[in-house]
């Protein structure tokens, strides 16, 4: 009984102190969502000289996705760094800084969306970046109502997904369809001696939607699939069977499209313990010191994944100063998922400073037609009227890094043409 | 033929695998009758913990294992006064104190290092070629551990005194604390051993796949599926039952692809239990 | 006497009834202060899981433990969104269907398992839970896969706000909670609590141990299975990984925070563990600590869930007064 009346008042008091930590700040003031006329000179007082654009970004910052999902806010908020040094934003000569609202999806299509609910309603903002994994999908339904302008960084390539039915949605950084094609033609520029490939892919539902447009690039560049897609549970945590199952199947290399680092490394270990040393080409968003750390150096060879490298010749210098206040400010190394965080702010800034307003309808129709769109992996343009049915995807370049024994290299600049 | 060798060396490392993950939670719940959720994360916590010795501070790996579950024994030494004990029988308050734990070690972990997914450096480097396939010497080591700590526990259990004392308790209660034995003893030794052996299998599984703050979810879910299958209450059940799961899992992908294996799995598990409800040799059936 | 004896009986069998009545007048009145679509959003997926806990809980009187529980929603929610999407019924005719469903499936998994031990059903639930989620994978070309099922139908086409949603999902939760809870005060509800209590002493009374384990199993699914797909209609969008082994834990743990030996407490626990960390979002990604700390605040000083608190805090307050006389 003492313990629980002691615990009571103890209780009430974590309660008050977290309510003063928690509980958000008053909003700032919100930006109007037209562009503001300049003040009259006399009797009204001066607009403010410098106002703050809110730009939205949703991603995971708890949950099992968010080893992955929490380096986008880091590059999102890097960007929003830069971008402010720079001056910020200048829409019918007021200048905007612009400020980052984070919300947490904690790795659950409910906290994407019930995230969405409070930018979008309680917070009212109109430009929302992020949306890693499958939850683009499941807010297009109040963004598109309510108007608001998503960059997403990610898309499963579901019909509904990104097509006509989303006039608001764009794709700012190379997810599965881009990458295969870059990958590709990757192999057909460097390894022409490679002309029948085993393919896997994690059995994430996408499948049914994106390989049969990745079987009609892979024949138009006279290569083949041998067999059929070998897919493997998404959840996989030993790699040994699957990898059994690729050695067994007789084709010049392995091609890997989507998963992340664990499956790409799980497999290629279990590979070279099998003595099957062909060349494994994953179209898989993570860098090769992630890959060398779990399958070990001694399998790290015969590798290609799809990560940029700092300090190449051929890197543009947006790259350059991203990656390094990114290294700096966060330690660890280039990650691949932080500069599509930065893509996300970079991109939409462009399309905003482009329309000179802050109408999301305004903006859109001027974002559809930017050609080229500068980016972090350097000039992109729009594309994907035909893969997507609308042209909202900003196709960038993509950095193919290697592992050549156990050393993490540089591979090679490839462009990405989506039609 | 190079396909069935390897896929037959498969079976018996993903059996041992799961065996050994399993092992703690199996030997918390089959014998003092606590269900552990957080055996998922003190798992992982172990691996990290080896890594953080191994790694950041470069000691040797065997020695890193060892401090890991040192530390990871004191912890369960911890959990079991504070959140075991005083919730001794009541299923209902065990399994929210274990999901509080599971929810403050997971995100505390993924604050710290869960940036980047990482691995601990195999334990024996090396790739061995047996008969007709290769096999990774950490594979072996696994396998061989496993099988020697399950055979370990099980002497434990038969043949020392505390492990009897720990059979009399998952018996009767009060008849044990009867005879005078010491209930509370009892269980902190049991907690002890069994966090010891998840940090055991966090750094091998560590060394063996990948770190990352949220493995121990789906290794939870397969250690309680051994537990069900081996049936509650005996300890080599789980051996059966890993060697079944692990066989399952080892094979099914070969013919079926993706998720269809694990739900013929599954099914085939749930087929095994319609017609033996108590798992291979649980106690009483209705 | 006697007529003083019978006028206490009836004051004190209003104040459940006329609690629960006040809630849901409050409820009925709450959207003219807080206007939001946010916090209608937060409320409607509040009264989603209500149902959910409360259904979870009618099969827990019973004393069986179904670790399926939230892959019974989401079976529900996909019978109901497939056959809505690809014939073009009705979503309110496919919601119905949709906790049919989840009943079929749910007496059939526990039929065979009626006469044995409760544990062996505990087990089996949990092996199909995780295993209809992989079926759910299998059949990718309707379910839609991880990536999810989209265009699913609205349920009210006409709707151009949450406003409608919120009243639907009120009507809903309440026309459900008043069916469990005449179902749990039933005979067949009390037959059930015998059950649970000793099985072999409901035997002897004569209640068909088996027939009532099923009932519940079968009234639990078809309301879990409703909620679900009243949801899938409302959010349209899917994802299967929404109703895996975690989401049925956590459904647990609403429950139990809340008070599993009372009626209330899973609607207590549900509210507060959905409405208070809406309330500290920014806490970023310290916020789980906070559930944690809820998780373990309960367990540790109420015993009988939130829904003890005010008896544990008039306790207090006794006590407190007896230190007071007897210092003084």
């Amino acid at each position: 009984m003492k313990k629980r009346l002691l615990l009571i008042p103890l209780a009430l008091l974590l309660a008050l102190s977290l309510i003063a930590i928690g509980c958000p700040a008053p909003p700032t003031t919100t930006p109007p969502t037209t562009a503001p006329t300049t003040a009259p000179p006399t009797s009204t007082p001066a607009t403010p000289a410098v106002q703050t654009l809110r730009i939205g970004f949703i991603t995971g910052l708890t949950g099992w996705a968010s080893v992955g999902t929490v380096h986008q806010v880091h590059g999102a908020e890097v960007a929003v760094e830069m971008l402010n040094e720079r001056g910020g934003l200048t829409i019918n000569g007021q200048k905007y800084q612009i400020e980052l609202v984070v919300e947490d999806d904690k790795s659950t299509t409910d906290g994407s969306v019930a995230a969405t609910n409070k930018l979008v309603y309680d917070e009212n903002i109109k430009f929302i970046g992020g949306y890693p994994l499958w939850f683009a999908a499941a807010s297009k339904d109040i963004c598109e109502s309510e108007k608001v302008l998503r960059a997403i960084v990610w898309t499963c390539c579901t019909p509904g997904e990104i097509d006509q039915s989303t006039p608001y949605t764009f794709l700012c950084a190379s997810a599965t369809l881009e990458q295969a094609v870059a990958v590709l033609d990757y192999i057909k520029n460097t390894h022409p001696e490679v002309k029948t490939l085993a393919c896997v892919s994690p059995d994430d539902g996408t499948n049914q939607y994106t390989w049969p447009e990745i079987m009609s690039m892979l024949e138009a560049r006279g290569l083949s699939r041998v067999g059929d897609l070998i897919v493997y549970p998404n959840d996989m945590v030993d790699a040994s069977p699957i990898a059994a199952k690729i050695a067994a199947r007789d084709a010049d290399a392995i091609f890997h499209v989507n998963g992340w680092a664990p499956h790409a490394g799980g497999i290629i270990k279990g590979l070279r313990e099998l003595g099957d040393d062909r060349y494994y080409f994953g179209a898989v968003p993570s860098s090769a010191a992630e890959i060398l750390a779990i399958c070990g150096e001694a399998a790290a060879t015969n590798f290609s994944c799809i990560n940029p490298t700092l300090g190449v010749a051929d890197n543009p210098p947006l790259l350059e100063e991203a990656g390094a206040k990114l290294t700096s400010e966060y330690g660890g190394d280039l990650n691949l998922l932080a500069l599509n965080g930065f893509d996300c702010v970079w991109c939409m800034a462009q399309a905003i400073e482009a329309a000179q307003s802050l109408d999301t309808t305004a903006v859109r129709d001027v974002w559809e037609q930017m050609d080229p769109i500068e980016t972090v992996y350097g000039t992109a343009h729009l594309g994907g009227l035909k893969t997507y049915g609308i042209q909202h995807t900003v196709a960038m370049p993509v950095a193919i890094e290697l592992l050549d024994n156990g050393v993490p290299k540089f591979g090679a600049w490839v462009n990405v043409n989506l039609p | 033929m190079e396909l069935t060798a390897t896929t037959f060396v498969n079976m018996l490392v993903l059996s041992s695998m799961y065996i050994l993950v399993a092992l703690g939670f199996a030997f918390l719940f089959s014998i003092m009758g606590i269900l552990n959720f957080a055996h998922g994360v003190i798992y992982m916590v172990g691996g990290y913990i080896c890594y953080q010795f191994a790694v950041e501070y470069g000691l040797n790996q065997w020695i890193s294992l060892l401090l890991s579950v040192l530390i990871v024994a004191s912890l369960g030494l911890f959990l079991e006064k504070f959140c075991f004990r005083p919730f001794f029988g009541n299923l209902n308050r065990t399994i929210v104190v274990s999901i509080g734990i599971i929810v403050v070690l997971e995100n505390t972990v993924n604050i710290l290092v869960g940036t980047s997914t990482r691995s601990l450096p195999a334990f024996i480097p090396g790739v061995l070629r047996v008969g007709a396939t290769s096999l990774s010497a950490e594979r072996l080591v696994t396998f061989i551990i496993g099988g020697a700590l399950l055979a370990a526990t099980i002497w434990f259990i038969r043949n020392t005194k505390p492990g009897q004392q720990m059979q009399a308790v998952s018996q009767n209660v009060e008849g044990a604390a009867l005879q005078g034995i010491s209930i509370h003893r009892v269980s902190a030794l049991a907690c002890v051993m069994a966090c010891g052996l998840a940090a055991v299998a966090g750094c091998l599984m560590g060394a063996f796949l990948s770190l990352t703050p949220f493995m121990g979810d789906y290794m939870l879910v397969k250690a309680l599926e051994l537990v069900i299958l081996g049936g509650i209450g005996s300890m080599g059940g789980i051996f059966f039952a890993g060697l079944i799961i692990g066989s399952l899992d080892a094979t099914l992908p070969l013919f079926i692809s993706g998720a269809a294996s694990q739900a013929i799995a599954l099914g085939i598990i749930i087929t095994i239990l319609l017609f033996r409800p108590q798992g291979f040799f649980g106690r009483e059936a209705k | 006497m006697i007529d003083k004896h019978l006028s206490t009986i009836d004051r004190r069998r209003l104040v459940k009834p006329s609690a629960y009545g006040g809630l849901v007048i409050i409820l009925f009145l709450l959207p003219l202060f807080i206007k939001s679509p946010y916090w209608l959003h937060i409320f409607i997926i509040t009264f989603v899981f209500i149902i959910a806990t409360v259904s979870l809980r009618t099969i827990v009187i019973s004393g069986q433990f179904p670790l399926a529980h939230a892959a019974f929603m989401g079976i529900g929610a996909y019978a109901s969104a497939v056959i809505s999407k690809e014939l073009g019924w009705s979503p309110w005719l496919t919601m119905l269907l949709g906790g049919l469903v989840a009943t079929g499936i749910g007496v059939l998994i526990g039929y065979p398992f009626a006469r044995l031990r409760a544990l062996y059903y505990a087990m089996v639930s949990l092996f199909f839970g995780v295993g209809i989620l992989q079926v759910f994978s299998v059949f990718q070309k309707w379910t839609g896969g991880y990536s999810g099922l989209m265009g699913i139908p609205r349920l009210l086409p006409a709707a151009t706000s949450k406003l409608p949603y919120y009243y639907f999902f009120l009507g809903l939760t309440t026309i459900c909670l008043l069916a469990l809870y005449r179902f749990e005060f039933c005979r067949i509800g009390m037959a059930l609590k015998a059950i649970a209590q000793s099985h072999q002493v409901a035997s002897s009374v004569g209640i068909n141990e088996a027939r009532h384990r099923v009932l519940s199993l079968a009234v639990g699914c078809f309301f879990v299975g409703l909620a679900g797909a009243a949801y899938a209609h409302y959010n349209l969008t899917l994802s299967y990984t929404s109703f895996d082994m975690l989401a049925t834990l956590w459904l647990f743990m609403y429950a139990l925070i809340g008070g599993i030996g009372s009626f209330a407490g899973p609607i207590v626990g549900t509210a507060v563990l959905f409405i208070i960390p809406e309330l500290f979002r920014g806490l970023k990604e310290f916020l789980p600590y906070l559930s944690a700390a809820i998780l373990f605040i309960v367990v540790f000083a109420m015993p009988q869930g939130l829904v003890g608190l005010p008896q544990l805090v008039r306790l207090w307050f006794t006590e407190l007064r007896k230190r007071v006389t007897h210092a003084s």
